[in-house]
């Protein structure tokens, strides 16, 4: 499969790529290893791509201001071999190695991970692939091959966005008019069809994630299962913070966030029964059916969502009781 | 054999270099002046009516420089099985219909490859859709629609080659819908085995399809010289001189006007053998253009195209005695074919073929149906039928075993097959080490300890056992492998052999096979191979017929030269030919330490003293030197093969039961190979089916809807990853073959075919859930260990 003919700018500073966006029809490039794909099977075709590339002063692990902050274009790699991230926030090391493959994770980014696409079976194949069906309703066909809804049901497997969103880090975007911040719950649009802020003619660019500092006393960790143990997305992934207080037992604040089994990251409420509460198993094992029974997934993989459910289940249950030092 | 001094070491292979330094050449390599770049368009229906084909447009697309279509082959029918009773059933190109995702329709050939993809956008083809199936229960059934309907007339290849005479085709005696491929066979009374059975259970297994996963994608390079009216092909396959048969036919070209050449091949695992349009579609364009014309597929068209592992249904009836001998056995079989025939006549035997050999049933009957229907195109894939025909025996079996409290060890030792056993279609086991491999893999998962003892915590252990058989070579064209020797003024030796390397290391064992019957040492030799004009005739790389027919083939020719050189060192010492032997490149006379002669004076001797003859030792054997005949694949009678493999795999297996998420542990896989001509080499085959077992046993599956595939790259398809492969033991059973050369026979095949069943039953030993469909996997697990659960609540 070779790739459809577009513009290729790789503008050396943000200023310059900013004023590249307005000519309509762009995409931008980050690592490239989503992009790459969708380009090929012309899921994509854009006019024009931008890319990142050589906008060095987007990538960087730095504490500033009560904050640690990450530049974009920081590869996965560089996150989880970084002391510091190390240091500070183990699990967002740990959570990049946990995506795709230690080949990919040298390629793809902090900021691409990000704005990674949903997927689902019937939308991530072949040009020629998709001439055998209708197109699908994210393709912008009248309705989704998996629940015949006029509505899109892909799925967000992103693997960084939900230790993220535990800690309530937010993001910059640049754009021609000026930066913003902007809270991570608010860039995720949990619209499968369009899901995030940037992704359908992106007016701005995903600059820096930033996670407060204070977060680093909660004890957190990503966890995922996966067919294989490596290269595959999530069947399910839980982000997973608890703020234990000095005696180790009572839990001061909780969060718990789904990826693989919705249209985006999803920041779960049954956390909000640990909170205040002395951590036991008994007390898992209801926060965690309270947890499962808020995912809705639906068969856009090769796994049934039933499986999915109950996995995410036992993620949680076993992720929460690691947290907790509890005994298996 | 301790005396041997090349073969039975593990020796670095000759071809390691070449390939670690990235200096090999593949076909996807092969590079010619004034190349154009082939491509091909495809149906995206599964079941259609070709209304009309516009290539207007596409011509007129800068760069274009040639289009085919049906129109262009029409008559022309060719099929990786062409026999009087199965009559090829493939067109190069789609000619009335199409009958499966990915069918081919027409190609384009234009000076880059992003040219000939463009063009093909530009084609326009109507189709008026048709009805289509994709099930084989419902294929068969009389309202199905009909997959093939066009009559197949016409010379079929065996015919044509003296091979076969006319026989009555399968289709007259078929009562079902949409059948390919017949096949049915029985010994004793089954009735009266049945009925003298103390126990007796009826079982269904099914198997999913499976993908090769060669690294290498499938790539053809023709190359048409006008002048000479000749062809000239590069291929990554696994038979030259069978592609160049089917080739010569279909193109009507006499068959030493096409040339074909082997580059080295990026992996196979039998999915290199079919009969494949892009390989015609190369030739044709190039014929067409006067120019070289390549066509190298997508991964996505290697997964969809390019065969498949069969899909198989069996049901299984097994009835025991008390004692735990099985009395009798009905197996059905019904395989999947896909669109078109591929080898799906071949596998509905060897589904008998495979299994028949390694448990001594009285009282037995076979039926085997290949069916059409509008999926992919299946063909052979490495142990072709043995996985899903094992998988369905041995997972009875275990259940038999546990239904009676016995040990399943213990019943396979009790009903295997040993040395000497005369197989009821005549073949005679001359070597058999299935006991020993039972032990031996049973041992090596400490079985007697771990059966039945899956541990009192959330994590499960178990484990399970299966066994199989595999050809060693057959009856099928060419039915031979010759070998040429050819040896230099320093007394070093050529090998001129029309085998293949596709990763199997057959140029390093044949080399050793040489060095050793010679005398030399296996720096001495170099192989020039796989090239229709320039080796003599040979079987091929599949159905692991390379070490023990060309293996022989080799060992003669060897012989013939170290013949040729002794005649001229006895006439010179003025001794008998019997007292004189060789080793180190140099002839010694026996009990006479004086009296010796180094090859490269042997050579010089015989260039002056016998007319210049240079020594060149040639040999020759047939695919089954006990038999004129190929093996009836429909009655499955006459003798199959000269010799058998048999291996045995025991799995140590570790079930999450909170998520069924499981871990192979461990992996024994005893087999009996007769020698091991290359020790590492035969221990990389053992492993390499050890992992390719577990994948399709765990993770691999063509998932198809509506005739449509899921898993068309290394994302979607789960190939088992280094983070999933478990400790192997290899065990390697010298039972030394009296066929074979220096004892040798089949390996690299069978010691895949138990995989499925071992992991399976090990799972139902960790928890008693029994998965009945490859591949077991985490989901189905959980899902019956919940439903076990609630009934015992």
């Amino acid at each position: 499969m070779r790739l459809p003919e577009f513009d290729f700018y790789e503008p050396p500073t943000l200023q310059e790529a900013l004023p590249l966006l307005t000519s309509g029809n762009a995409r931008i490039i980050a690592g490239g290893t989503d992009l790459i794909v969708a380009l090929k099977r012309r899921l994509e075709t854009p006019a024009v791509i931008l890319s990142l590339h050589k906008i060095k002063e987007l990538d960087y692990i730095v504490q500033d201001e009560g904050y640690l902050k990450i530049g974009a274009m920081t590869t996965l790699k560089k996150i989880k071999t970084s002391p510091t991230v190390n240091r500070l926030f183990p699990a967002l090391a740990q959570a990049a190695r946990e995506v795709a493959s230690p080949i990919l994770q040298g390629q793809a980014t902090i900021g691409g991970n990000l704005c990674l696409n949903t997927r689902c079976r019937y939308y991530n194949q072949s040009e020629f692939w998709r001439q055998s069906q209708q197109t699908c309703y994210k393709a912008g066909g009248e309705k989704c091959l998996v629940t015949h809804k006029q509505d899109c049901s892909a799925s967000f497997s992103g693997d960084m966005a939900p230790i993220l969103l535990a800690w309530e880090a937010d993001i910059t975007i640049a754009a021609p008019e000026g930066t913003k911040q902007m809270s991570l719950r608010e860039f995720f649009t949990y619209n499968s069809k369009i899901p995030n802020q940037l992704a359908a003619n992106p007016k701005g660019i995903l600059t820096e994630v930033r996670i407060p500092l204070e977060k680093k006393e909660w004890s957190s960790l990503y966890t995922k299962a996966r067919l294989r143990g490596s290269i595959d997305f999530p069947l399910a992934g839980a982000g997973l913070a608890v703020d234990l207080d000095p005696s180790g037992r009572l839990c001061r604040g909780a969060a718990i966030v789904a990826t693989g089994v919705g249209p985006g990251p999803l920041v779960l409420e049954a956390a909000g029964d640990l909170v205040g509460q002395e951590i036991t198993g008994e007390l898992i094992k209801s926060v965690a059916q309270k947890a499962a029974a808020e995912i809705h997934p639906v068969r856009t993989g090769r796994i049934g969502p039933r499986y999915q459910r109950a996995r995410f289940k036992t993620l949680v249950i076993d992720g929460l009781t690691n947290l907790a030092e509890l005994e298996d | 054999m301790n005396d041997h001094r090349v073969v039975g070491k593990g020796l670095p292979r000759i071809d390691g270099p070449e390939k670690a330094t990235g200096k090999a050449v593949f076909t996807v390599d092969v590079e010619l002046k004034g190349m154009l770049h082939g491509k091909i368009l495809r149906s995206p229906y599964p079941h259609a009516r070709i209304i009309s084909i516009d290539t207007s447009e596409a011509e007129k697309l800068p760069g274009v420089k040639a289009i085919m279509t049906g129109k262009d082959t029409s008559g022309v029918r060719y099929a990786f099985v062409d026999t009087p009773r199965y009559p090829a059933d493939e067109t190069p190109l789609a000619v009335d219909k199409v009958r499966y995702i990915g069918d081919e329709v027409a190609a384009v050939a234009a000076i880059s490859e992003e040219i000939a993809e463009e063009a093909l956008r530009l084609i326009k083809v109507e189709y008026e859709i048709l009805p289509a199936v994709f099930t084989p229960e419902e294929a068969m059934k009389p309202e199905a629609p009909v997959i093939h309907d066009a009559p197949m007339e016409g010379t079929s290849a065996w015919e044509e080659w003296g091979a076969a005479t006319k026989t009555r085709s399968y289709e007259k005696e078929s009562p079902h819908n949409n059948l390919n491929a017949y096949t049915s066979y029985s010994i004793g009374n089954i009735e009266k085995g049945f009925a003298s059975a103390d126990y007796i259970r009826e079982d269904r297994f099914t198997t999913k399809g499976t993908a090769h996963c060669a690294m290498e994608p499938h790539a053809a390079v023709a190359s048409y010289d006008p002048i000479e009216d000749k062809l000239d092909m590069w291929l990554s396959t696994m038979g030259i001189f069978l592609k160049r048969f089917n080739l010569s036919k279909a193109l009507r070209l006499p068959i030493s006007k096409v040339r074909v050449r082997h580059s080295y091949c990026g992996g196979a695992f039998g999915g290199k053998i079919d009969a494949f349009p892009y390989e015609y579609c190369a030739a044709y364009l190039s014929m067409k253009t006067g120019k070289p014309v390549r066509i190298e597929l997508t991964r996505e068209e290697c997964f969809m195209t390019t065969r498949q592992r069969h899909p198989i249904i069996v049901d299984i009836k097994t009835g025991i005695t008390k004692d735990g001998k099985i009395v009798a056995q009905d197996v059905k079989v019904i395989a999947d074919s896909g669109g078109y025939r591929g080898s799906g006549a071949i596998v509905v035997f060897l589904c008998h073929g495979f299994s028949f050999p390694v448990y001594d049933i009285p009282n037995y009957r076979y039926e085997g149906f290949g069916v059409y229907t509008n999926n992919p195109i299946r063909g052979p894939q490495r142990g072709h039928g043995a996985p899903q025909v094992r998988f369905a025996i041995d997972s009875q079996l275990d259940l038999i075993a546990r239904e009676n409290g016995l040990d399943p060890v213990e019943l396979m030792l009790k009903n295997v097959r040993h040395k000497g056993d005369r197989l009821p279609n005549g073949d005679v086991l001359q070597s058999c080490g299935l006991t020993e491999c039972i032990t031996g893999a049973a041992n090596a998962v400490n079985w007697q300890q771990n059966r039945n003892n899956p541990g009192a915590g959330r994590k499960k252990r178990g484990v399970g056992i299966s066994a199989s058989a595999m050809f060693s070579g057959a009856m099928y064209y060419p039915f031979a492998s010759a070998a040429m020797v050819k040896m230099h003024d320093d007394g070093t030796a050529t090998l001129y052999t029309g085998s293949q390397e596709i990763g199997q290391g057959c140029y390093t064992t044949l080399a050793q096979v040489l060095a050793e019957e010679l005398g030399i040492g296996l720096e001495d030799v170099r192989v020039v191979a796989g090239d229709t004009e320039l080796t003599p005739i040979d079987i091929g790389s599949f159905l692991s017929g390379g070490a023990l027919v060309t293996g022989n083939a080799v060992k003669l020719a060897a012989a013939d030269a170290k013949k040729q050189l002794f005649e001229v060192a006895a006439e010179s010492f003025n001794v008998p030919i019997e007292d004189l032997e060789a080793r180190d490149k140099r002839i010694f006379v026996r009990n006479d330490e004086s009296k010796t002669m180094p090859f490269a004076k042997a050579v010089q001797l015989s260039v002056f003293r016998r007319n210049g003859n240079p020594v060149i030792g040639t040999g020759s054997y047939k695919g089954n030197p006990e038999t004129d005949r190929y093996p009836s694949l429909a009655k499955a009678k006459g003798l199959f093969t000269p010799a058998y493999g048999f291996s045995v795999q025991a799995a140590e297996v570790e079930v999450d039961t909170e998520t069924g998420e499981f871990r192979l542990v461990r992996v024994a896989n005893f087999h009996d190979c007769g020698f091991p001509l290359n020790k590492t080499i035969v221990e990389g085959q053992v492993e390499g089916c050890t992992s390719m077992g577990q994948g399709q046993a765990m993770l691999e599956e063509i998932v198809l809807e509506n005739g449509q595939l899921f898993s068309s790259n290394f994302l979607d398809y789960k190939l088992p990853l280094a983070t999933e492969t478990p400790e192997i033991i290899d065990g390697l059973v010298s039972t030394i073959e009296p066929n074979g050369p220096f004892g040798a026979k089949e390996v690299g095949e069978g010691a895949l075919a138990g995989m499925l069943a071992a992991i399976a039953n090990a799972v139902h030993d960790a928890t008693g859930v029994r998965v009945r469909e490859t591949p077991v996997t985490p989901e189905k697990i959980l899902a019956d260990l919940e439903k076990l659960a609630k009934s015992s609540s």
